[in-house]
């Protein structure tokens, strides 16, 4: 608690520099642009953003990339309520009731308590990263390479097998990316591994090359697959101004939704679905009688408060495993964790301690970038409508563009080129078989982790494989991966054989 | 009731299956010193090259039951495959990796931009490659000077910046 307080007071002396708002206001400008724009996300934008860690101090990166999270998150939330296209998998549920709001001249109230909310969620979810995320250090200075291993393999689980719509694509996905994550030489012995003898993968598969193949050229390829020339039409924004009534019915599903999102990103089980499904069900069930009926006809706005509140809480839940446990549960979180590593940081227990000004100032950021983010919305909502009226074509022209200079930048190679648009066509074909793409990155990262956890535990034990099972923290997050694996279904059996 | 997804649905569990072949295969020929007595190199590879073996088999048996793409409301509903779009994108990206080396980014982004917004609809050839022009040459500088990626300089970003007056990298 007093190392919190402490840590913040830290934090703010230095976030408050002229420099690091200025690092603040130009992510949370990015972010939001970006969140906006269907088709790209803070993953991919990041991932271009990624060569900025050889230029700005550590700091000043940080706080961009966080600005850029948070910012998208808001941005999200435009895009579903005036097109009904949601951005991200976290304002689908938003769109459900957001667009039927617009589409009844009530866009202005809507997206007013989409950012109110994702303010109050993002105030909220910075609080528990603050006070949380100390104590999640503390236990995890106890932990060994074994027990490490053991969370690793559960948050592979969670993150393939839980969410999404099969556990059998999603684990492929996590496997193709575990695959990806081998290339190169092993650190530990220096042999070369999965090259097929090509010297340029001597160096590995850079993890912006497959980000930006996977969230830009995948994407753009299915785009182009199944085009037809309808052009979506963008809903007019009107006033902004909440009535009293709106903000009576605001209140508590922004709360709400906020206390039910935060647990689940701070959980290895890093999603944003599920919170902003279950905040919009809590929702349909406690609104009053009388407004009942709005649901999925005229639109509630307790719909979009609620699930809206639950996907920022949630997306700042996500940075308590990045910055405590250096574990990534989103695929935004494990490109922010190649940053690190590029900055020769390892993120984890030790962050706290050895990187404590930039963690703290780090933290104290997310809160000014809150404040930012909700000055930027409300009153700019009409710029960021006007986004939207890009014309289709240039911007996925344009998002090509990038996604070229990003991954040539890399090294000047063709053959980082050829890569990237081979496993862009991937891509596309995981979309289009409904593979998710986000277990693609973390296994990527994650996977060369887990397999350093796993031989320095195996070297303390002497090539004892029980050493897994006969730790007792580690047999019980085993047996928790075990169960998220066939829990689900063994429950979907017991359900569909019941009378 | 037909279910026309089952055949790519199956080709997909093939590809998976392969992918899994080609991984034990480049473990299989890892280079292994005597010295590590503990877990080599090689453990990690096999265990995933098995597990995507074993996901490849899962997606086949999936396939024969009568495959899941038949099951997504996306699929389903999905308009005609585009070949036009298509088409016009893949030769952007082939453009693209074709001009770059020789002609340097703006050139071959240039292309490539031009293509992709055909593939998208858009009818305006010369506007887009005006428009192309400038975004990359933008994105140039913004990634060169500002991100200090190093990127070398094409032969439009070498006219540019010799007619700012500068030396060419």
């Amino acid at each position: 608690m007093m190392e919190s307080i402490a840590g913040l007071q830290l934090g703010f002396s230095h976030a408050l520099t002229l420099g690091n708002l200025g690092w603040a206001l130009l992510g949370c400008f990015l972010g939001t642009a970006i969140g906006v724009l269907p088709g790209i996300g803070p993953a991919l934008t990041i991932a271009l953003l990624l060569p900025i860690t050889f230029k700005v101090e550590a700091t000043g990166a940080f706080i961009l990339f966080c600005g850029v999270f948070y910012g998208a998150m808001y941005g999200g939330s435009t895009t579903s309520i005036l097109l009904n296209t949601p951005g991200e998998s976290g304002s689908i549920i938003t769109a459900l009731e957001g667009a039927k709001m617009a589409r009844n001249g009530r866009a202005g109230p809507a997206l007013a308590t989409a950012a109110i909310g994702s303010f109050i969620a993002g105030t909220i979810g910075t609080l528990g990263i603050s006070f949380l995320g100390p104590v999640v250090v503390d236990l995890a200075l106890k932990l060994g390479p074994a027990e490490y291993f053991s969370l690793m393999l559960l948050c592979f689980v969670t993150v393939s097998a839980v969410l999404g719509g099969s556990a059998l694509r999603g684990l492929t996905s996590l496997f193709f990316g575990l695959l990806l994550g081998l290339v190169g030489i092993d650190l530990q012995t220096g042999q070369p591994r999965m090259t097929l003898g090509v010297p340029e993968l001597l160096d590995g598969v850079n993890v912006v090359l497959v980000a930006v193949a996977l969230f830009a050229v995948g994407e753009t390829l299915f785009l182009a697959w199944r085009h037809t020339n309808a052009a979506p039409q963008v809903r007019q924004v009107g006033s902004i101004m909440m009535s009293r009534e709106d903000w009576r019915r605001s209140i508590g599903p922004w709360f709400r939704g906020s206390l039910l999102g935060f647990p689940f990103g701070v959980m290895p089980a890093g999603g944003t679905e599920m919170p902003t499904m279950l905040s919009y069900y809590a929702e349909r069930k406690l609104v009053k009688p009388e407004h009942a009926k709005e649901f999925g006809t005229t639109g509630a706005i307790e719909g979009v408060a609620g699930p809206e509140a639950a996907n920022n809480a949630a997306a700042a839940g996500i940075l308590v495993p990045m910055l405590t446990l250096g574990l990534p549960t989103s695929a935004t979180a494990a490109i922010m964790l190649s940053a690190f590593q590029s900055y020769g940081i390892n993120p984890g227990p030790m962050l706290f301690e050895q990187q404590g000004a930039l963690v703290w100032t780090l933290i104290a950021s997310l809160y000014v970038a809150n404040i930012m983010l909700v000055v930027l919305n409300l009153p700019l909502v009409g710029l960021w409508a006007r986004i939207l009226k890009i014309p289709q074509p240039q911007l996925y022209a344009g998002i090509l563009v990038f996604a070229t200079i990003g991954t040539y930048g890399i090294s000047n190679s063709v053959t980082d080129l050829v890569l990237l648009y081979v496993i862009g066509i991937i891509g596309m074909f995981m979309r289009r078989f409904d593979f998710p793409t986000a277990p693609v990155v973390i296994g990527m990262i994650l996977g060369p982790m887990a397999e350093q956890a796993m031989r320095q535990a195996l070297t303390i034990s002497e090539g004892d494989w029980t050493t897994f099972l006969t730790r007792p923290v580690s047999l019980a997050i085993l047996l928790l991966a075990l169960a998220a694996l066939v829990g689900p279904r063994l429950y979907g059996r017991l359900v569909s054989r019941a009378p | 009731m037909t279910r026309p997804g089952t055949g790519p649905d199956l080709a997909v569990g093939g590809f998976v299956l392969l992918l899994g072949a080609l991984a034990l295969w480049q473990a299989a020929i890892i280079p292994t010193s005597p010295i590590y007595a503990q877990v080599g190199p090689k453990a990690v590879p096999f265990a995933v090259g098995a597990g995507l073996l074993a996901l490849g088999a899962g997606l086949v048996a999936s396939a024969l039951r009568g495959g899941w793409s038949d099951d997504l409301e996306e699929v389903r509903e999905a308009p005609p495959t585009n070949w036009r779009s298509l088409g016009l994108l893949l030769a952007g990206l082939a453009a693209n990796l074709v001009l770059i080396g020789p002609f340097g980014f703006s050139i071959a982004a240039s292309v490539q931009f031009v293509l992709v917004a055909a593939a998208f609809g858009s009818r305006h050839l010369l506007r887009d490659l005006v428009l192309a022009l400038v975004l990359t040459l933008l994105v140039w500088f913004l990634f060169v000077e500002v991100l200090g990626v190093n990127i070398g300089a094409g032969v439009l970003e070498g006219l540019v910046l010799r007619a700012l007056g500068r030396d060419v990298m």
